[in-house]
């Protein structure tokens, strides 16, 4: 415990690594603002949606009040589906500017493609990313960890003290692992202290185990990094090769790989096409509208219990009637779409682990609630939804029954339900087994590379 | 051939070579003897051109080396304590680039010849200089001052380290090059080599050239007696 | 002199076993993404085909109906892929690939490929283009911070200088042979995206050689700058770990930090609007009209009194015409000046952040050169622009034509009127012509002119820096 604080004494005294600090605290608070404001529009865009939505039941349930009403006048109009705003929102932005958080679903294009209101945007902002806090913890906090401790030895082993130090009997793997862990922590201390203050910018309640995770999964990816340090000081026989070893090693691991990976996921399981979805969807509409009579009557065939008295199907019961056909010709083609998507997802799940980066980033966007998962529940909910609508509505128009009173509170509703809490917590905490692991392995090999024979050769 | 008049140069408030008056005639080896950081290296470096002088000037065969380094430099030949190459080329491809860069491109036979004449065989030239030891770098640095022609050269500590072997034959070179009429100046604190080889011997001290021995001088006296004797005066 | 120290320095740089082995990666990553790209990109192309295709068929195919009426069935168009995208993918993967032609809207291209891919996208592509900004230059880094502080460590400086080398030839020298050695590294990669290019013959071919042109210029411009700054800074430091230590923040900022840094300051400043409100706007603007006091219905009445006056008539049953297909007509075009001042509005600010970023180039040039690269390679907003602006006079013609079509051949008041497949033959095809190589110059000229600015500031950083280099440090 001495030679820790005498080694993080003897490091504090150095210059440069204040510089090193204060940068990391600026680039931390510029995150931490970015994020925040992101946040908050999604928080004004949601609000907005929900006015909207509420004013619109009050003028329905105003005008029931006076008299019942055809359902047509109410279904036509289309019921947002909202997702609520992250619970983390200031921790990363993720997927939360390229997917849609509001659905507008009307009765009369449940079988349209959903194009999804997502913000207006500029493509090339969605090219860069965000300069948000998970941009800054996993991208950048590796590059200040291993600023301050790229040379644990490499530079006394290129003047000669090594040996000197090597001869007074020092362990070198305690003796050096001491030193990255004196170098690591102010700048760990720097990141999980942002953690904490993201955590406090959210009208969430609860949160507490995600931000514990977040700072937990920071911790690890950064202990990952000084093991990297570490083990690179086991091989490089200058300071500039250390620097260079590391350097390369970031490169590889948060550059390369994550994009090597994203080419092998989209060659192995190719995005599904949008287009020729589009077209046969379009297809089959065209289909089940030429044979719309013949629908209707096998339908009212199938449900006599629906049919309006005189069996005549009128231009709104046909239009639900070719709906239905479109759909039933449509759903194995989007399940098949979903799936394949779905398989990506589940090869990158799988090997995220070829790169702490990217299990840090999946960890880090799953825990703000911005992630890819969150989203999809929101789709499945959305695509149930629209099945909850259909099915309100549909009785009503076949049978010609008026809206009524009564009908107010039955009325269909969006809510998202949250994802299970075990779900996410299981997903999260293998990914920080993940990295604890990876860390582990460059901690081991470190040890062994740190060996005094090695390094004294 | 090297002349220094008042050559003066300071560091912060330290002054490291202080009015320092030189001459050496072609076919000289002047040895310059002094303790660390009595100004030896800062003497080359400013007949190198490396360092302005505060004041006075060192001159190369009458070029004054602070209005035309790049000239003076062109007339002489450089070895430093560790003669630096490149360890990725073989001792050729180096003596090959380095005389090209001193203006005097040889054909390859030549250079093997210089090599050898430097006492490097063939097979040894054409090893990467990564595995050569101290005393075949020198030789290297040899062979480079014979392709330059260099009409003066400037030594910083040439011998330190080197086995007597290695060292007695680079004596041996150093003697033939002056006798074919080369000037040399040689920092050194090798007494013993001073002694063996040097026309003239200085002591410099604090920068100050304190006295001043032809070989005929010392022919007979001990020159560690009186070097100890002129430091703790 | 300068050429046989930059000999030296290229055959030394490929004895060099490290370099051999980052070089080697560096090429890899180059062709395998290159390949991957190319087939990427084929199947893309492949399925807005098939797509294009089976949309004219639905749309031959849709039946007799009232004109107006396949109006609002309409017609879906694909954007083309960039033959170019294959070395820069640039922002296709997120904007929309399809737009809803129909009647009385104009859509926004919808369905971005990002979002049917997985979170992954995020952390970016590994394209060629990708490589060479951000590898290539790691690679220079780590080949040159020592060009010159490495040889004052390890002497070889003194014994350079000591020949009667001038320093300014040793620093033009070393900084010839790098590039040398870059350029030869590189040989190969660009020896196959030109074998590709040759391939990709037809009508566009001379466009895409100039594209192509303009991507060397710039990547040759930006890789040199590269070259020239590391050994300046190389020549004017006093170890290479100091030389290292800056030339890597130079790398991290440039390649890591400004692009997400630069696009988030230029956004606050140049906000793009928000959909609700973009809507709303242009809403408003339809039914009022753009100045707010013009509204849709008074126009409308204008538009039928002054037709009538002018053929002389008091009913609109008595116009000659089917008086509804002229109303079709007039609110088209009324809708139409509504649509251009907004979307060109919207566009216009996209572009301009776009332009700021490019610009934000003077202090990190990676943002120059990302946006030259996408304008000659024909991935950035200027051609999907040009993409959503030809969509949509592709749907105000086809509009048009099926309006016309009601105004003469329906009679007044014939509800039944059903147009045919006769009628749908005539509407084409939608084509995209390629954006003309001028425009995409002029889409990177901002990156251009920033990238030669930087290139003549490095030229002039090295050719000072060598009055820098000391050889004692004192």
């Amino acid at each position: 415990m001495r030679t820790l604080g005498l080694e993080l004494r003897l490091f504090l005294v150095e210059r440069a690594m204040w510089v090193i600090l204060a940068l990391f605290a600026g680039t931390l608070a510029y995150g931490i603002a970015n994020g925040a404001s992101v946040g908050l529009a999604a928080r004004a865009s949601a609000d907005a949606a929900e006015k909207e939505t509420f004013e619109w039941n009050r003028q329905v349930r105003e005008a029931l009040e006076r008299q019942a009403l055809d359902p047509r006048q109410v279904a036509g109009r289309p019921t947002i589906a909202l997702l609520p705003p992250a619970p983390l929102p200031a921790l990363a932005v993720g997927q939360s500017d390229l997917l849609p958080a509001q659905e507008a679903i009307s009765l009369w294009r449940l079988e349209k493609p959903s194009e999804g209101r997502a913000e207006l945007e500029n493509p090339s902002r969605l090219l860069a990313g965000r300069f948000d806090l998970a941009f800054v913890l996993v991208w950048l906090l590796p590059l200040f960890l291993l600023a301050a401790a790229y040379d644990l030895c490499a530079g006394d082993r290129e003047s000669g003290t090594l040996r000197m130090v090597l001869a007074q009997g020092v362990t070198p793997w305690r003796w050096i692992s001491l030193r990255a862990l004196a170098r690591g922590t102010p700048v760990l201390i720097l990141a999980v202290g942002a953690v904490l203050a993201a955590g406090t910018m959210t009208e969430e309640r609860g949160v507490g185990t995600r931000i514990l995770l977040a700072a937990l999964v920071v911790v690890v990816y950064g202990l990952f990094w000084l093991a990297v340090a570490a083990l690179v000081n086991g091989f490089a026989r200058s300071a500039a090769a250390a620097a260079t070893a590391a350097g390369s090693i970031w490169v590889l691991f948060v550059l390369v790989l994550p994009t090597l990976l994203n080419v092998v996921v989209e060659s192995l399981h190719p995005s599904p096409s949008r287009a020729e979805l589009v077209a046969e969807s379009r297809a089959a509409a065209a289909e089940a509208e030429k044979r719309g009579n013949e629908l209707v009557s096998s339908f009212y065939k199938d449900h006599p219990e629906l049919a309006p008295a005189g069996m005549q199907a009128d231009m709104t019961s046909r239009m639900l009637a070719v709906q239905d056909e479109v759909g039933r010709a449509m759903d194995p083609v989007r399940e098949r779409f979903a799936e394949s998507i779905l398989q990506q997802q589940r090869l990158v799940d799988l090997w995220r682990f070829a790169s702490p980066a990217i299990a840090a980033h999946e960890a880090l966007t799953d825990l703000a609630g911005t992630g890819y998962w969150r989203h999809r529940a929101f789709q499945e909910q959305v695509t149930a939804f629209k099945g909850v609508v259909h099915d309100y509505y549909s009785p009503k128009f076949h049978k010609r029954q008026p809206l009524t009173k009564a009908d107010v509170s039955s009325f269909p509703r969006f809510e998202y339900v949250e994802e299970d809490t075990s779900r996410w917590k299981t997903r999260v905490t293998t990914g920080l087994i993940g990295i604890a692991a990876l860390a582990a392995l460059a901690a081991i090999l470190a040890a062994f590379r740190l060996s005094p024979r090695k390094l004294a050769a | 051939m090297l002349e220094a008049q008042k050559l003066t140069k300071r560091f912060q408030d330290r002054v490291a070579v202080d009015s320092l008056d030189l001459r050496i005639e072609p076919g000289e080896i002047y040895a310059l003897l002094g303790p660390n950081g009595a100004g030896k290296t800062t003497t080359i470096n400013l007949f190198l051109g490396f360092l302005t002088p505060d004041s006075g000037a060192a001159r190369v065969a009458g070029t004054s080396v602070a209005e035309d380094p790049v000239a003076a430099r062109r007339k002489l030949a450089y070895i430093p304590e560790m003669v630096s190459l490149y360890p990725r080329f073989s001792g050729v491809e180096n003596l090959d680039y380095f005389s090209r860069l001193g203006g005097h491109a040889r054909q390859h036979t030549e250079l093997y010849e210089l090599l050898a004449r430097s006492g490097l065989t063939r097979e040894a030239a054409d090893r990467r200089v990564g595995t050569y030891s101290k005393g075949m770098r020198q030789k290297v640095g040899i062979a480079l001052a014979l392709a330059t022609g260099a009409k003066a050269l400037l030594l910083d500590e040439p011998t330190s380290g080197l086995d007597p072997a290695a060292s007695h034959e680079f004596s041996r070179m150093l003697r033939k090059l002056a006798k074919d009429g080369v000037a040399i100046l040689m920092a050194t604190h090798d007494l013993f080599r001073a002694r063996e080889d040097a026309s003239r011997i200085g002591i410099i001290l604090n920068g100050r050239l304190v006295a001043q021995y032809s070989r005929d001088e010392i022919k007979d006296q001990d020159l560690e007696k009186i070097y100890l004797e002129r430091l703790s005066a | 002199m300068i050429l046989g120290i930059a000999r030296k320095e290229f055959v030394d740089a490929w004895r060099d076993g490290r370099f051999r082995l980052g070089a080697a990666l560096v090429l890899v990553l180059l062709l395998v993404s290159g390949l991957l790209a190319r087939q990427q990109v084929a199947r893309a192309q492949g399925e807005r085909d098939a797509a294009t295709a089976l949309e004219r068929k639905n749309w031959l195919e849709q039946g007799d109906k009232n004109s107006h009426s396949a109006g609002h069935y309409g017609v879906n168009v694909f954007k083309p892929t960039s033959p170019l995208a294959v070395f820069d993918r640039g922002i296709e993967p997120f904007v929309g690939t399809s737009v809803f032609l129909e009647a009385h809207r104009q859509n926004q291209a919808a369905f971005l490929p990002a979002q049917d891919a997985t979170a992954m996208r995020r952390f970016g592509e590994l394209s060629a283009a990708v490589a060479l900004q951000m590898l290539v230059p790691l690679l220079i880094v780590l080949l040159a911070f020592g060009a010159l502080a490495g040889e004052r460590e390890s002497g070889t400086l003194r014994q350079i200088l000591s020949l009667g080398v001038r320093p300014r030839q040793l620093v033009l020298g070393k900084a010839l042979g790098l590039g040398a050695t870059v350029a030869v590294l590189l040989l190969p990669a660009a020896g196959v995206m030109a074998f590709l290019l040759a391939r990709a013959a037809g009508p566009e071919a001379t466009g895409l050689w100039a594209r192509a042109g303009g991507l060397a210029l710039s990547y040759s411009a930006y890789l040199a700058i590269f070259v020239a700054l590391s050994v300046a800074v190389s020549a004017s430091t006093r170890t290479s770990r100091t030389a290292l230590t800056i030339l890597l923040s130079i790398w991290a900022l440039n390649c890591i930090v400004a692009p997400r840094l630069a696009s988030d300051v230029i956004h606050q400043s140049l906000p793009t609007p928000k959909l609700a409100e973009f809507e709303a706007e242009m809403q408003k603007g339809v039914m009022e009209g753009l100045d707010g006091h013009d509204p849709r219905n008074k126009r409308l009445a204008d538009f039928q009194r002054d037709t009538l006056a002018k053929h002389g008539k008091t009913r609109v049953e008595d116009l000659p015409f089917n008086f509804q297909g002229l109303v079709m007509l007039e609110s088209e075009r009324i809708a139409g000046e509504v649509f251009d001042f907004h979307f060109g509005k919207l566009w216009d600010r996209i572009q301009a952040q776009d332009r700021a970023v490019a610009l934000a180039g003077v202090g990190a040039p990676m943002l120059a050169l990302r946006s030259a690269s996408m304008a000659f390679a024909g991935t950035d907003f200027a051609h999907h622009r040009h993409f959503a602006v030809s969509a949509e006079q592709h749907r105000r013609e086809f509009v048009r034509v099926l309006n016309e079509d009601l105004m003469n051949n329906a009679r007044p008041g014939d509800h039944r009127y059903a147009a045919g497949r006769a009628l749908w033959e005539q509407l084409p095809v939608f084509r995209l012509e390629p954006l003309p190589v001028h425009d995409a110059w002029g889409a990177a000229r901002a990156g251009v002119l920033v990238l030669a600015g930087w290139l003549l500031a490095a030229l002039g950083t090295l050719f000072f820096s060598a009055g820098r280099l000391r050889v004692v440090n004192a």
